[in-house]
């Protein structure tokens, strides 16, 4: 008996005995159910995502060989010209170099910054790839405007890779101009970006 | 002498003791009918017999219903107020009128109808704590759950609310076979006053003579105190067999002012116990079975005397907590278990068609080529591969927008380019400029189909010059009137003239200007499709 209390312990050992023991199988019983229940509950949720995804991919198997026949020539010819897949750095200075040599232009000098995310301004809808650029900043000594066309015509034939130019600025360098070979009449400075698409969980796209 | 009462459940079993000043009985319910009974002296051998029943009975509640000459009963008032006030001037009346009774209960018997209205209140109290002492503490030695303690007084009370006709001022006489004669007086069917008094013992002599002299006692009593209005009639309600009722009716004492009205206990014990023989005139059996059948709630045990009781009250609602969780928990863990089992069904039948069509799609997906993504994504990426392509910028197209017009304008010499793209025409516009410098769109119709939009800052001059600012002013406005003209223009806006005239500007100069340069800048937007 707790005399403080005036509760005789005695009377009520077996009944809190028992609720002690109702309450841990109960509890028990209860986390169990649940737990086999949801465990069951998220496979059969799983299984059934992977049948509907199975089922609608076997549906679409014709429409994927129509894709397959439409888009994959395009998608290989943008895989080796460096725009889907890794970027061809090394083919874009010999690029550089052979045009400078070629239209015998009074200045070139270029410049590549390492890689990193592009997000452009326009919509382009990519889920499922990141757009990466390769900023490239180009000075050049020009004869005239249409040196600069030369160049990008060039570029454009012999370059592997996709890129678009943000800036440029044009400079007049003294007040005559002289049509001499080897006159830079005007400075050019131009930032370009090439860009490349890659797969968005880092996987390398190989062919 | 006792037989071993213990039964496997005695939830809906409960115990009665009936205790007098010579005797003491204990009786049982049992199955919704009143059982056994047992009788017991107030000796020590009593004690010790009172003692084994406990240790062998089973511990069911028990009720204590208590009918001595020690029970008193005090009427009085005090202020109608509420909470701890009241409590403390009942605490304060009961100390004063029973100063040393540990057994007290005070009924609430409404209000005065005049003056300040104060609450009448009846104070009753075993005065004598000897009564119950030594059974209290028998019980309490054993753990039996005492569910309350109860006089005949309070049990009648209770009793004659279920008796109809029962007139306002009302004098209930009944005999009991261990205690005597009890007359308790109810006015408007609340106890006002109760009596007890000893009897021969039953055969010895006949009880008519004695009742009706006792009745006379306590009507001059009653009209001593007031109890009964004057010219007002007592009703006498006597509670008896049949052979003690007749003995009454033959009885020729003459009692004024009183209504007899004689009530057979076998007619009570019909409509109650249901059938039981009775040729004694005593209503033990009566009030017992009230007693135990509705339960009556305590009056006189305080807490303390109750807290076995409790802890069974306890006890039971654990026990139906336990059970209750248990149902509950087998029955949630039966539904989820028999959902899962479903759930497990439909996730083999779901796998199964998923290897069906895998197969299948294998099969079909066999036939194409190899791919590193799938046809859904390579769509995706020669779309946006596509989409960069439409996107491509370079300065071609301004600079020969720029070229056309000053191919019209020889005499301008261009000599800076500043040239950038954005799909926002504004761009680099300050938004506090003035609403002129603001690039606005030459041709609605044609803003849809414009891709975006090629902006340049160009730095010109004028040669030659001679000097004369307002032919400058004007060839600029004719140049930037031409590119105007141009059908991808989107927006021409002069940023400096060769010689600003506003009206905010500071102007100084030599009046011969010749030979100085006739410099302006040019802001030019074009769209792009």
């Amino acid at each position: 008996m707790d005399a403080k209390s005036g509760i005789d312990w005695d009377v009520l050992k077996g009944s809190l005995i028992l609720f002690c023991i109702c309450l841990l199988i109960g509890s028990s019983l209860i986390a169990g159910a649940y737990l086999f229940n949801s465990k069951l509950s998220k496979e059969l949720k799983q299984n059934k995502n992977v049948f509907q995804s199975i089922s609608q991919r076997y549906l679409d198997v014709d429409q994927e060989e129509k894709l397959l026949h439409e888009y994959f020539p395009q998608f290989v010819s943008l895989y080796n010209k460096g725009v889907i897949g890794r970027e061809k750095r090394l083919n874009w200075i010999e690029a550089l170099r052979k045009s400078g040599e070629e239209i015998k232009l009074p200045a070139l000098r270029y410049s590549i910054n390492s890689q990193e995310e592009f997000t452009p301004e326009f919509e382009v809808n990519h889920s499922g790839y990141t757009l990466y650029q390769s900023n490239m900043e180009l000075s050049l000594g020009l004869l005239h405007e249409g040196d600069l066309f030369k160049l990008l015509k060039y570029i454009d034939k012999s370059a592997d890779g996709a890129y678009t130019i943000s800036e440029c600025t044009f400079r007049r360098n003294g007040a005559e101009i002289k049509m001499e070979k080897g006159h830079a009449n005007v400075s050019a400075n131009c930032l370009f970006h090439w860009i490349t698409i890659g797969l968005s969980n880092g996987d390398r796209i190989e062919i | 002498m006792i037989s071993l009462l213990k039964s496997k459940s005695e939830f809906f079993n409960r115990r009665a003791l009936y205790i007098s000043a010579d005797k003491l009985s204990v009786y049982h319910w049992h199955k919704g009918t009143l059982g056994e009974s047992f009788l017991f002296d107030l000796d020590d051998a009593g004690r010790a017999n009172f003692q084994r029943y406990l240790q062998e009975s089973e511990n069911s509640p028990m009720t204590i219903l208590v009918d001595v000459i020690e029970e008193e009963f005090r009427q009085d008032t005090i202020p109608h107020v509420f909470g701890a006030d009241r409590q403390a001037l009942i605490k304060r009346k009961q100390s004063r009128l029973y100063r040393d009774a540990s057994y007290l209960y005070t009924q609430d018997q409404g209000r005065e109808e005049e003056g300040r209205r104060d609450d009448r209140l009846l104070f009753m109290a075993i005065t004598k704590d000897e009564v119950l002492k030594p059974w209290l503490e028998l019980l309490h030695e054993h753990k039996v759950p005492l569910s309350g303690i109860l006089s005949v007084a309070l049990l009648l009370q209770s009793y004659v609310k279920t008796l109809l006709n029962i007139s306002d001022h009302a004098l209930v006489v009944t005999l009991q076979s261990i205690s005597g004669l009890r007359q308790t007086f109810f006015g408007k069917k609340e106890l006002k006053i109760s009596r007890l008094s000893k009897l021969a013992r039953y055969g010895t002599e006949s009880y008519a003579p004695r009742i009706y002299t006792e009745v006379d006692k306590i009507q001059r009593y009653l009209n001593s105190l007031r109890l009964i209005p004057n010219e007002t009639s007592l009703d006498v309600y006597i509670l008896a067999d049949k052979a003690t009722i007749d003995e009454l009716k033959n009885e020729s004492t003459s009692l004024p002012m009183m209504k007899r009205h004689y009530i057979e206990i076998e007619e009570l014990l019909e409509s109650t116990v249901g059938g039981v023989p009775q040729t004694v005139p005593f209503c033990d059996k009566l009030l017992i079975h009230h007693l135990l059948k509705t339960q009556v709630k305590n009056c006189y045990a305080p807490p303390e005397d109750m807290r076995y009781f409790k802890m069974r009250n306890m006890r039971y609602a654990m026990n139906a907590a336990s059970i209750m969780l248990l149902i509950f928990s087998v029955v949630y863990s039966g539904i989820n278990f028999m959902n899962g089992l479903t759930y497990k069904q439909e996730s083999e039948a779901s796998k199964n068609k998923t290897n069906f069509y895998q197969a299948r799609y294998d099969l079909a997906r066999g036939r194409l080529p190899k791919t590193p993504v799938e046809p859904a994504q390579i769509k995706l990426a020669v779309e946006a591969a596509s989409t960069l392509a439409e996107y491509k910028s370079t300065p071609y197209e301004m600079l020969k927008f720029i070229g056309k017009g000053l191919q019209q304008f020889p005499d301008i010499k261009l000599d800076d380019l500043d040239w950038n793209y954005s799909v926002d025409p504004n761009k680099g516009l300050a938004k506090t400029s003035s609403d002129n410098n603001i690039a606005q769109p030459t041709d609605g119709s044609e803003e849809n189909k414009v891709k975006y939009y090629q902006i340049s800052n160009l730095k010109a001059h004028i040669e030659p010059f001679d000097g004369n600012y307002r032919e400058a002013i004007s060839l600029v406005n004719e140049f930037a009137e031409t590119l105007r003209s141009y059908k991808s223009v989107y927006d021409i806006s002069i940023d400096s003239f060769p010689l600003d005239i506003s009206s905010t500007a500071t102007l100084q100069g030599d009046a011969d200007a010749a030979g100085k340069a006739a410099i302006f800048t040019l802001r030019a937007v074009i769209g792009v499709n």
